[in-house]
């Protein structure tokens, strides 16, 4: 009995042990996720980068493009809503989606034997930093970016937020070496990103000529903090052999088939649906500009409408000339309260007979922006730095002799016109691709050069800087914060001008956004930059928002007070 | 990894050594043997018999029966669990066959503890409470933690608010870690049944529990000390909910019990609303243009309609893309346009928040035969499920079979084998949480924030009202849309839409014994438990002609398995020493795959739902979402010394396949010790006749635990493709946490160790006058260290939290039972028990430079904290008020009437001034119960029982996010005060417009220093440190339009948070239950052998709740155990169930 016990003793032992020494048998690789990699490539980082950068942008879209600042710039007016915490997604995107892999980028390319022939794969990536934190400064100020991005690397979870002299500075910097090395001819054969770098698809001129609008990008925005900075920087792009984006084709274009940022359904009325501003529409129709049917839609007053009216026996409202033959065309008053008169057909068709009722005010060309909108085929294009902005720098910088005699490569006038047949071509391309109404079929020659005739544009040495800047506005209408940024910079349109006047606009318009405290890791360094730029900390109503400004804003004039 | 090995072999080796030294020498005897039967003629097994004087001993077998070799002149020491000791004679005998008498003493009780093992309460030496499966089966809920609510000390329930079958919170002496589910496992007869949390937006489907049949529990054990926890390993970390299923048992012929139910649900009863004034803009400022149509002259009045121009007619303020405030005129049945253009009446509808719920019913069906002979025994089962809850398409069925089979193969072996197949169908659980700005499916966001009281629920939730002439749903923003309804979209969601979920179990389980000899027994067992989920979701589209809508179409494929081994030992060592215990080892893989299949741009047909019926390609998804192998040993020694001291030592080891990195190495081999002591002092000392029974108990554990499996080997994950200039691409970054593709981003920590709890434990029960009255009380303090954590840092570091090993979190508390029989005749017998809980919840440490971690469940701007020296449950926020301090002209602080009031803000575009938010941080919440208590009485009367229990929770702060929304947009009668003169308001002549007004509020507070405000004569005036009673009384300001006022106290930029957190206490009539038992010689006639009927209502009413205007205290939209708030309420539903039971 003693025997067999302690023989089922000894075999339950063995048994024990047995199992001991498989006890973590494989366990590295059953708790491997089978879906993920640790090398990666750096052309599937890049793309994602790229492509994020357009993408955030389903949030900013609806609730800060169409809600908040394109109203604030009177490209739309709509029922106004109070801001919300969903702006500012250009933050936390940056950080988080765009940066990351770009500091990525540069770490594999580093590790590679070869990393010699990775030089230009890593300039570009600075670019694209650039490229976003102007955008994330335009809002916000100081904000992180030397000290940024090194929590995996450097265990940094607390960067320090960087003055917006110091960020212009080390981008400008950065911008300047990323044109070295992508210029530098002494190099190793370099390799590529190919097709996956969906933006210029590795050719590298055109990485530098977006490097040099860029530089232009942030010479305006120093134009009234720091004026001789911004001259240098325009003379510096004026000498480079290269030279700033010079033709539709060096435009960072993204064309998406499937990227909806507003969705299939009704996103882009979120809300209120938007419509064209009394003033905008005003001035479009009276230059017979090609871009008026691509930007608004008609409304009801087409075919026969007038057979109606007579039989009616019904009058327009009086704010609608009956003989205007683009009577289709109508805005309203930017403010509901300055004109509530024309304000109330917004909310109400206008009665004509028992069961026939017309919309009289021209909405926001929805499919311009929202090109699946109730399940339509077109396709979503984004033209985030254009050629036409870069046409309108030129212009408006040689305009106000910022040159200092440096070779311009064309008169303000020639930059000016340049500037306006890309915008019309760009806009006309961006309607195509989303199966919306274009404004002209054809290469659109005519159009656009009668509209370059017409006395409206034509420059006329009176106000011809007032119109560059009309042009540069109406250019910028998909690109609600470089709108933003330029009628802040500008003051323009100018609420006295007999050319182009800014409407009567009652509510306050923050002219920042704001960084809620981070928590305790970041918060001494946060609170510092707050307290640097007399920003309330946490502050997020629009009677501080208006108050308070960035540095390169504080010299800027108010809203439509523009010299 | 060799170092592991080593100790492992050297504790093995120890036990080794142990259990060799503890074999005795057996001396030449007679061989005696016999059966041990109870009372009632049923084998017992397991009881240990012993020679008096010796070591000698033996154990009966799975049918009772012994044989051990004793001097023929020896004394046998009969000793069971729950009866009583004898000793007799051998006397010569060969045979000795035993009746063993209960044990009344109360002193016999077993209860079921880890691992299955039977023991008697009296040698535990930790607190473990049994509750009887039928207890729980007559509450008739789906979801077995709702029946737990109220019976036991020390658990806290909290039920969800996700309808038929949706999750409710469940946690066991407090919240032990920073993670969001604290809840405890349960384990059914060895399997363990995961417990997962539900996040708080999207369906809540509830998690695997609702696949468990309480008809089928023979017994519930909650394992609250660690001590008993210990023993199951990670998993149990938060305390182990124990199941044991019914068996057959021995009995002539054939069993067959049938139980059928019906019950209702009634949601009986909604929050109060005002119903005085009804839907309307608040006024005409900048930031909210209104309706034109109200006239350039009406800007500051409300309480009127709009005028159509083109018809002079008024009409219903359709406030298109807005909240619906409720600043409308009152209701007087004017005769006014509703929102389709049809005339209609003005009147108040107090009842469209339940007009938008029905009466839920449902029916459960149970029939288990069983059966058996001394040899087997068998009991099949099969339950039936059906309801439909309060909304609409909210359904579920639930089919079931449940079988358990036992068998004594021979002498020395037995078999015991159990299989369930579950098949539930459950289909659209409401969807509770903060969505989006509108109300998408969410109910109680739905009424307060865009629905006025105007609005006729029964009218507009029909088919032809919330669908388009043009197809999909009324587009408000489109001019030629006459139908301008709000919010019709959420009806079309509800009706429209489907979403199902299909859920089969395979449960199965074998298990053998084998007696090795009369003290050593070993067991074999396996397992498996697979879940299989399909997932369907079915929207149709709202665009005209019905285009969008989706198709999707999921699997899940849940698979474990698990086997053990074990010898058990039980001999006595010498007359007054017992030892048993148990050495065992385990092995268990879990995965769990899943894919799951989309349309993208809408449906090509819409409302065919197929999956190549997409506009785009179809999105596909799918992977290995976990994998995890874990491997144990674990070994128990108990120690009973003369039946009055019980000590028990166990240790468990285990291997964490997700504690190992890629390359194999890693931390992943921990361990749990635990020691606990039980001291039965009445046996001990001679007390008097009143004190019948005396125990003190103790126990310290250690409890480790692993993490997620993958978490610590991040990599880069692909995110899809994407689609620009014509081609495809492949996009790719960091894979997050905890999902790879949609997670955080983060970074580790190198080297990570597994968590470490500490528990601890001491207890007392004691029972007197012949066991009328007991109580039982614990103290615990448990502590959780080197915890698994992501902390949180700031994006701009790149990353959004790094895992590392942190904190420590302490739960001490005290748990109070006591029960009693107050009266005891022949006929009438009132029994009662009180349970008492109260649990102090502090963070004692968090990571190095840390002392705040949000804890991630956010309410509104409201959010969840850990914070050193505070609690898990600190409610902060940044939108508090701020309390106004009058200052010199140096800023210093002085003395003034007005200080302490809350700071007022003006606006000049709303003409009021209203409290300012602090823009600090401030704690404003703990979201910690003081205590909690039930109490549950039965009262027999003959046949009748009558079951009365009553649960209450007292303190706790909630966050009631429509309370803000509510006051915002005037639902709610807190609005009232100052709309028109009969409700306070001030009546004055505006100098703005020379309008008169007589809805004049005076807002409570004082103006900041330096406030300048502009007077309609254009001038400035400084009111800074008036209160606005002040400032209106000199004259520079007009009293607040009362809209205006509430308008902006509620708002999204300007609202405060200081009046919609609120006390959560409450006490419910958790539930009436009324059976008769059909006499035994009423049965025998109806050749029946029982009968007996029952009526049982549920969640009756709430005695006391603490919150305000009748919320819903179980309105809790996440069982994350970091939440306590509620986005949306649902109205508060009653069930009554009507159960007979017969058996043949």
């Amino acid at each position: 009995m003693k025997n067999s016990v302690n023989r089922y003793i000894k075999y339950s032992l063995l048994a024990a042990l047995l199992g001991i020494a498989s006890c973590s048998k494989n366990f590295g690789d059953i708790n491997t996720d089978p879906s993920l990699v640790t090398k990666p490539d750096v052309k599937f980082l890049l793309t994602y980068s790229q492509d994020k950068i357009v993408t955030y942008q389903g949030t900013e879209w609806v609730w800060e493009s169409m809600e908040q600042l394109m109203r604030f710039t009177q490209s739309v007016t709509s029922s106004p809503y109070e801001i919300t915490g969903n702006v500012n997604t250009r933050y936390n995107n940056y950080y988080l989606q765009i940066l990351p892999n770009l500091f990525e980028i540069r770490k594999q390319a580093d590790e590679m034997t070869n990393k010699d022939q990775f030089q230009r794969i890593k300039a570009v990536t600075y670019i694209l930093q650039v490229l976003h934190g102007i955008k994330v400064t335009d809002m916000n100020g100081s904000i992180p970016y030397s000290q940024a991005i090194e929590g995996r690397y450097q265990t940094m979870y607390s960067p320090v937020f960087d003055e917006q002299p110091a960020l212009m500075d080390n981008w400008l910097s950065q911008l300047d070496n990323a044109i070295k090395a992508l210029t530098d001819n002494s190099q190793p054969e370099q390799i590529g990103y190919g097709k996956s770098d969906i933006f210029y698809q590795s050719d590298w001129v055109k990485w530098v000529k977006l490097a040099n609008t860029l530089k232009l990008r942030i010479a305006a925005r120093l134009e009234n903090a720091d004026n001789a900075k911004c001259r240098t920087i325009f003379q510096q792009v004026l000498k480079d052999p290269t030279g700033p984006i010079s033709g539709d084709d060096s435009q960072v274009k993204y064309l998406n088939s499937t990227y909806a940022p507003f969705g299939s359904s009704g996103d882009i009325d979120y809300r209120s649906r938007r419509y064209a501003t009394t003033s905008v529409m005003t001035f479009l129709k009276k230059s017979n500009d090609p871009r008026l049917p691509i930007y608004y839609e008609k409304n009801d007053l087409v075919g026969g409408y007038k057979d109606s009216l007579t039989k009616y026996s019904v009058t327009l409202p009086a704010f609608i000339n009956p003989a205007d033959p683009l009577i289709m065309f109508q805005g309203g008053p930017a403010d509901w309260t300055t004109n509530p008169t024309v304000a109330a057909y917004i909310s109400n068709p206008f009665n004509i007979g028992p069961i026939t009722k017309y919309n009289l005010i021209s909405a926001i060309n929805r499919k311009f922006f929202s090109p699946k909108l109730n399940n339509a085929t077109g396709n979503f294009m984004d033209v985030p730095v254009t050629y036409a902005e870069t046409c309108f720098y030129m212009a408006e910088f040689i305009q106000k002799g910022y040159a200092g005699g440096i070779d311009t490569k064309g008169t303000a006038e020639e930059w000016y016109n340049k500037g306006i047949s890309s915008s019309i071509q760009t806009n006309n391309a961006i309607a195509i691709a989303a199966v919306s109404t274009t404004g002209y079929s054809g290469d659109g020659s005519t159009e656009i050069g009668n509209y370059l005739k017409n006395p409206n544009v034509k420059f006329n040495g009176v106000n011809n800087l007032e119109r560059i800047y009309i042009q540069e506005y109406l250019s910028f209408y998909r690109q609600a914060n470089e709108a933003f940024v330029f009628c802040r910079r500008t003051g323009y349109p100018k609420l006295t001008s007999t050319y182009y006047a800014r409407e009567t606009f009652n509510e306050l318009i923050p002219r920042r956004f704001w960084l809620l405290d981070p928590g305790e890791v970041n918060r001494a360094n946060w609170s510092a930059a707050m307290q640097q730029q007399g920003f309330t900390p946490n502050a997020q109503d629009v009677p501080t928002l208006s108050s308070q400004r960035i540095w390169y804003d504080k010299n800027a004039p108010d809203f439509g007070k523009g010299q | 990894m060799w170092k592991f090995l080593h100790s492992c072999k050297r504790r093995v080796i120890s036990l080794y050594l142990l259990l060799v030294c503890c074999s005795s020498v057996f001396a030449q005897n007679i061989k005696v043997s016999g059966k041990v039967t109870s009372p009632n003629k049923e084998p017992i097994p397991g009881v240990s018999i012993l020679l008096k004087g010796s070591q000698t001993g033996a154990i009966t077998d799975a049918l009772g029966i012994y044989t051990i070799s004793v001097p023929a002149n020896g004394v046998l020491i009969f000793n069971a669990i729950g009866f009583l000791r004898q000793e007799v004679p051998v006397n010569n005998q060969t045979v000795i066959n035993v009746t063993v008498t209960e044990d009344n003493k109360q002193l016999g009780e077993v209860v079921v503890t880890a691992l299955g093992i039977t023991k008697a309460k009296k040698s535990l030496g930790y607190s473990a409470t049994e509750i009887k499966g039928a207890d729980l089966a007559v509450t008739n809920e789906v979801n077995p933690v709702n029946a737990l609510q109220g019976k036991v000390a020390g658990v806290q329930i909290d039920q969800g608010a996700g309808g038929l079958f949706g999750s409710s919170k469940i946690v066991i002496r407090g919240n032990s870690t920073l993670r969001n589910n604290n809840q405890p496992i349960f384990v059914i007869d060895g399997v363990i049944v995961e417990n997962n949390t539900f996040g708080g937006t999207g369906r809540d489907f509830g998690n695997d529990l609702k696949n468990l049949n309480m008809e089928d529990f023979e017994s519930v054990t909650v394992l609250k000390g660690s001590a008993a926890a210990a023993l199951y390993g990670s998993r149990s970390i938060n305390g182990v909910i124990l199941i044991t299923t019914k068996k057959g048992r021995e009995r002539k012929g054939l069993g067959i019990n049938v139980s059928q139910t019906f019950n209702v649900f009634k949601p009986y009863s909604g929050p109060d609303f005002q119903n005085e004034f009804g839907g309307g803009t608040v006024g005409d400022f900048f930031t909210d243009a209104r309706d034109p149509n109200y006239g350039p002259t009406n800007r500051w009045r409300t309480k009127i309609f709009p005028v159509d121009p083109n018809t002079g007619k008024p009409y219903i303020d359709r406030q298109i893309g807005r909240e619906l405030e409720n600043w409308g005129p009152r209701f007087t049945g004017q005769d006014v346009t509703n929102y389709d253009g049809t005339p209609t009446k003005y009147v108040a509808q107090p009842n469209n928040f339940l007009d938008a719920f029905q009466t839920g019913h449902g029916s459960a069906t149970n029939v288990a035969l069983d059966g058996g002979n001394e040899r087997s025994t068998f009991r099949v089962s099969y339950t039936r499920d059906q309801s439909d809850g309060v909304v609409a398409k909210n359904s579920m069925l639930k089919n079931s079979i449940d079988a358990r089979v036992t068998h004594v193969i021979n002498k020395w072996l037995s078999a015991d084998v159990g299989a369930n197949y579950t098949d539930f169908s459950g289909t659209n659980p409401p969807r509770l949480g903060g969505l989006d700005a509108f109300a998408s499916y969410n109910f109680g966001k739905l009424f307060t924030w865009l629905l006025p009281r105007n609005y006729d629920t029964k009218y507009w939730m029909q088919k032809d009202k919330y669908t388009s002439i043009f197809g999909g749903t009324p587009n408000l923003s489109d001019p030629n849309e006459p139908n301008k309804a709000p919010e019709s979209r959420f009806w079309f969601n509800l009706f429209e839409n489907t979403y199902l979920q299909n859920e089969q179990t395979i449960r199965g389980r074998v298990a053998l014994t084998a007696t090795i000899n009369p003290w050593i027994k070993l067991i074999l067992e396996a397992s498996v438990n697979n879940l299989y989920t399909r997932i369907e979701n079915k929207e149709l589209g709202q665009n005209p002609g019905f285009a969008g809508g989706l198709y999707g179409i999921g699997h899940t494929s849940k698979e474990s398995y698990f086997l053990k081994w074990m010898a058990m030992i039980n001999k006595p060592l010498t007359k007054d020493l017992d030892l048993s215990g148990y050495i065992g080892g385990e092995t268990q893989r879990l995965q769990t795959s899943y894919n799951y299949d989309e349309t993208d741009g809408g449906l090509s047909y819409p409302g065919n739902y197929f999956l190549s019926n997409s506009v785009n390609k179809p999105k596909a998804t799918g992977g290995l979402r976990s994998r995890k192998a874990m491997n144990s040993l674990y070994a128990s020694a108990d120690l009973a010394w003369k039946n009055q001291l019980f000590l028990q030592g166990t240790f468990r080891g285990d291997w964490s396949s997700a504690l190992a990195y890629s390359n194999g190495t890693g931390n992943f081999f921990y361990t749990y010790p635990s020691v606990s002591l039980s001291w039965l002092f009445s046996e001990t000392f001679k007390l008097p006749a009143w004190i019948s029974y005396g125990k003190l108990r103790g126990n310290i554990a250690w409890l480790g635990n692993d993490t997620d499996p993958f978490t610590i080997n991040p990599g880069f994950a692909f995110n899809g493709y994407t689609q620009s200039n014509g081609l495809d691409l492949p996009i790719s970054t960091y894979s997050g946490y905890k999902d790879p593709v949609t997670g955080k981003i983060i970074a580790l920590q190198p080297n990570l160790q597994s968590e470490r709890k500490i528990a601890k434990e001491v207890g007392a029960e004691m029972r007197f006058l012949e066991n009328r009255i007991g109580f039982d009380v614990s103290l615990y303090q448990d502590n959780t260290k080197r915890q698994i954590l992501d902390i949180a840092t700031p994006p701009e570091s790149g990353l959004q939290g790094i895992i590392i090993n942190a904190g420590n979190i302490q739960n001490r508390g005290i748990e109070v039972m006591i029960d009693g029989t107050p009266i005891k005749t022949k006929h009438f017998e009132w029994s009662t028990n009180l349970n008492y809980s109260r649990n102090k919840n502090m963070i004692v440490d968090l990571a190095t430079g840390r002392t705040e971690y949000d804890l991630g469940a956010n309410i509104g701007e409201i959010s969840t904290w850990a914070v050193v020296g505070k609690s898990y449950g600190t409610l902060r926020t940044l939108i508090h008020s701020k309390t106004y301090q009058a200052t010199d002209a140096n800023g210093k602080p002085i003395d003034d009437p007005n200080n302490g009031k809350p700071e007022l803000a003006w606006r000049s575009d709303a003409r009021t001034g209203f409290p300012v938010r602090s823009n600090t941080l401030q704690d404003v919440g703990d979201i910690n119960a003081k205590f909690r208590a039930g109490w549950g009485n039965t009262f027999r009367y003959k046949n009748f029982s009558l079951n009365v229990l009553l649960d209450g929770k007292f303190g706790g702060d909630f966050v009631l996010l429509t309370y803000r929304y509510g006051t915002h947009t005037g639902v709610f009668p807190n609005t009232l005060a100052g709309r028109d003169a009969d409700h306070g308001g001030i009546t004055w002549t505006s100098a703005y417009d020379q309008q008169t007004y007589d809805d004049g509020l005076i807002p409570d507070g004082v103006f900041a220093k330096g406030q300048m405000i502009t007077q309609p004569n254009g001038t400035q005036v400084n009111v800074g440190g008036m209160t606005y009673q002040q400032a209106y009384e000199k004259g520079y300001v007009e009293p607040s339009h009362a809209p205006q006022f509430y308008y902006r106290y509620g708002s999204s930029s300007t609202g405060v948070a200081d009046y919609w957190i609120k006390k959560n206490s409450w006490i419910s009539l958790r539930q009436v239950s009324l059976s008769y038992q059909f006499s035994p010689q009423l049965c025998k006639k109806m050749m029946l052998n029982n009968l007996s009927v029952a009526i049982v209502g549920r969640d009756l009413l709430y005695l006391y709740n603490s919150l305000p205007y009748n919320y819903n205290p179980a309105s809790n939209n996440s069982n994350n155990t970091a939440f306590s708030g509620e986005e949306g309420f649902l109205p508060m539903i009653r069930s009554i169930a009507g159960t007979i039971k017969v058996g043949f």
